[in-house]
């Protein structure tokens, strides 16, 4: 019955099935960081390409493991399985081939879908058919569910405060140029600090690096400040070549020109905290399923905790990176050119809102949508009279996918497992 | 994720500064026109009073193309009501250039000597005021840039001050000069009269459309 004659068969099925997924990610959730960057063209698509590829995998490997877990466990209880693993285990897979179709349909169709929600979707239907409603836990699906819409709410809080501060104390100010050059380096601590914060206290469990709270704390302050008196450095090198007869006017439209030129290396850092937030995030819905299969053919039983073993994560970000180099520099090159709208400091609000949220989700251990993060840090930028216009149709849609992805995902992972169980069982 | 980017939509104010662009080519005619008129060279202004209509008409083209982009669902730093409200006082700028523009052409009305200068130099004040609204206009994206707030706000704020003093200005001359008028009555024939303060009127109608605009600007920075 236990189908262990074909272990091998089942690993490396598994294996192309999540790097499918990852290369799904890869391809078209990534260029949303990296977008606006090379659409200010503070970056080469190749850099970007390459920034993206480092950061997303550093992400997945270093922070990637607690979204995994919750994925995983939370949803469905993998004890009811004890009897006959191989159940979970089809429907692991069936979950992630139906999540990587659903993506790869929505993606066709134009409809701004989360990987996040169609993996969610994907288990939930895989357990509605093998243990029915009552295995799944609902309580946990309804606390996911409310991280959804709590998610777009906060990275909207968060990018609404960091604009209206910018506006106030930089664009809004007598002289904005001296302004940046005071205040951005405070910008750039900010972000190492979270960033830096986020990967050290536990996050660097996978390389057994466990330091406390307060030591991630002072490490983060040091990594902060050094990273703070740098970029003043780098800004007031620019400041000296802006040639003065420009200036004549402090508060003038060349001046706004040149604090918007400044904060296109902030706009890269913070395309950087996003494509690092959505490693650590984004890269669970590929290797959640992943690692159970794994565990259950390893051991042959379902186990309640089982390590996801680093070359998981590995095989998951270099799915990712893979997706964003045959695929996603397409769509970083669309985005580029579509988003003039989004200056530097707008996009710097904006993506800083959105990772901030990701990483703090993702540490809570909350699978949250990147992209519908990313859409209310936009909003957010918009709220604080930043963006000119916005298309309000488009959180329409996003209520849509949210109706949508869940029964799709769903359906398409019971019919999986109904093929998968005629070939392997 | 490459969705979500369907977000933005066109700027709204970039239209604005391309209807501004036709409503200001009307108003470049109405200078050289009223030097004709003043001197009763009626018969040379048929081209200019075409391309105050062309330009007019191109404007209403914009004007459309904007409400059609501006559906409820947009979502704007100021309100969609004041960048209606604000298409809407720009265009009558343009209608009332037309305006003049078909009175003072339709009949061959002689002008007083004594009335001359001072029908010119009303003229020119009420386009001083359009003037600044171009100005003003062309500052929006720096407004834009720093969310309306700021030294730019404070700098458009003083301007539109300025444009309710030009208006100001154009009404005490109106008046000025429609007391002159009325002392030199018995040297000008009746439909003239009626004429002439229709012409009047008509120019200062330009004045205050401008400054009608003005104060959209200020209700977009006060919001």
């Amino acid at each position: 019955m236990f189908a262990l004659d074909t272990p091998t068969i089942i690993l490396i099925v598994t294996g192309i099935i999540g790097l499918y997924m990852a290369w799904n990610i890869g391809a078209n959730d990534v260029a949303n960081a990296m977008g606006t960057s090379v659409g200010s063209k503070a970056l080469t698509l190749k850099q970007a390409v390459i920034i993206a590829g480092i950061l997303e995998f550093s992400g997945a490997v270093f922070v990637g493991s607690h979204v995994a877990d919750t994925v995983r466990k939370g949803i469905i209880d993998p004890q009811l399985f004890a009897a006959d693993p191989m159940i979970l285990l089809l429907g692991m897979m069936s979950a992630l081939l139906a999540a990587a179709m659903w993506l790869q349909i929505a993606t066709y169709f134009g409809l701004p879908v989360s990987t996040t929600h169609s993996i969610i979707g994907a288990i939930i239907g895989f357990a509605l058919v093998s243990v029915g409603a009552a295995g799944v836990d609902w309580s946990v699906v309804s606390q996911i569910v409310m991280s959804w819409v709590v998610s777009p709410f906060m990275g909207a809080i968060i990018a609404y405060t960091v604009f209206s501060w910018i506006r106030r104390f930089i664009l809004g100010s007598r002289d904005p140029i001296q302004a940046t050059l005071k205040l951005a380096p405070f910008l750039v601590m900010l972000v190492m600090f979270i960033m830096t914060l986020v990967m050290v206290f536990k996050g660097l469990k996978q390389l057994h690096l466990d330091l406390s709270f307060e030591a991630a704390v002072q490490l983060g302050l040091v990594i902060g400040i050094i990273s703070g008196f740098i970029s003043r450095f780098i800004i007031s090198r620019y400041i000296k070549r802006i040639d003065p007869n420009e200036l004549k006017e402090r508060a003038s439209e060349a001046a706004l020109n040149h604090v918007e030129k400044i904060f296109i290396y902030l706009q890269i850092l913070s395309a950087c905290f996003v494509a690092f937030a959505h490693g650590a995030n984004d890269v669970a819905n590929a290797i959640g399923p992943m690692a159970a299969v794994i565990s259950i053919i390893s051991t042959g039983t379902v186990q309640l905790a089982v390590p996801i073993p680093l070359w998981v994560l590995v095989l998951g970000g270099a799915g990712i990176v893979l997706g964003l180099a045959t695929w996603g520099w397409r769509v970083i090159e669309t985005i580029g050119k579509k988003i003039t709208e989004l200056t530097p400091t707008r996009g710097f609000a904006a993506e800083f809102g959105a990772a901030t949220t990701i990483v703090i989700a993702s540490k809570l251990g909350l699978p949250i949508s990147t992209t519908h993060t990313l859409v209310g840090s936009v909003l957010g930028v918009g709220m604080a009279r930043g963006v000119a216009s916005l298309n309000l149709s488009m959180v329409r849609n996003i209520l849509l996918s949210w109706f949508v992805t869940l029964p799709a995902g769903a359906l398409l992972s019971i019919l999986s497992f109904w093929v998968l169980k005629l070939v392997f069982v | 994720m490459k969705e979500i980017y369907n977000i933005f939509t066109k700027s709204p104010f970039a239209q604005l500064s391309e209807h501004m662009d036709y409503v200001h080519q009307c108003v470049e005619q109405i200078q050289p026109l009223m030097d004709l008129f003043v001197n009763g060279e009626v018969d040379q202004m048929s081209a200019a009073v075409a391309s105050i209509q062309t330009a007019e008409n191109l404007a209403d083209t914009v004007k459309s193309k904007i409400r059609e982009h501006l559906p409820k669902s947009i979502f704007m730093p100021v309100s969609r009501e004041d960048v209606l409200k604000l298409l809407h006082r720009q265009d009558n700028i343009a209608d009332h250039c037309q305006d003049l523009s078909i009175l003072i052409s339709v009949r061959s009305t002689p002008v007083l000597d004594e009335l001359k200068p001072d029908i010119l130099s009303f003229t020119q004040k009420s386009l001083e005021a359009t003037q600044k609204v171009k100005e003003l206009s062309e500052r929006t994206q720096a407004l834009m840039e720093t969310s309306f707030s700021g030294p730019q706000a404070e700098q458009v704020l003083a301007l539109i001050e300025e444009i309710g003093d030009i208006e100001t200005q154009t009404d005490r001359i109106k008046y000025d000069l429609v007391k002159k008028m009325f002392e030199l009555e018995s040297k000008i024939d009746p439909v003239s009269v009626v004429l002439f303060l229709k012409i009047f009127d008509a120019i200062s109608h330009i004045a205050d459309s401008a400054e009608n605009v003005a104060n959209t600007y200020r209700l977009m920075i006060s919001k």
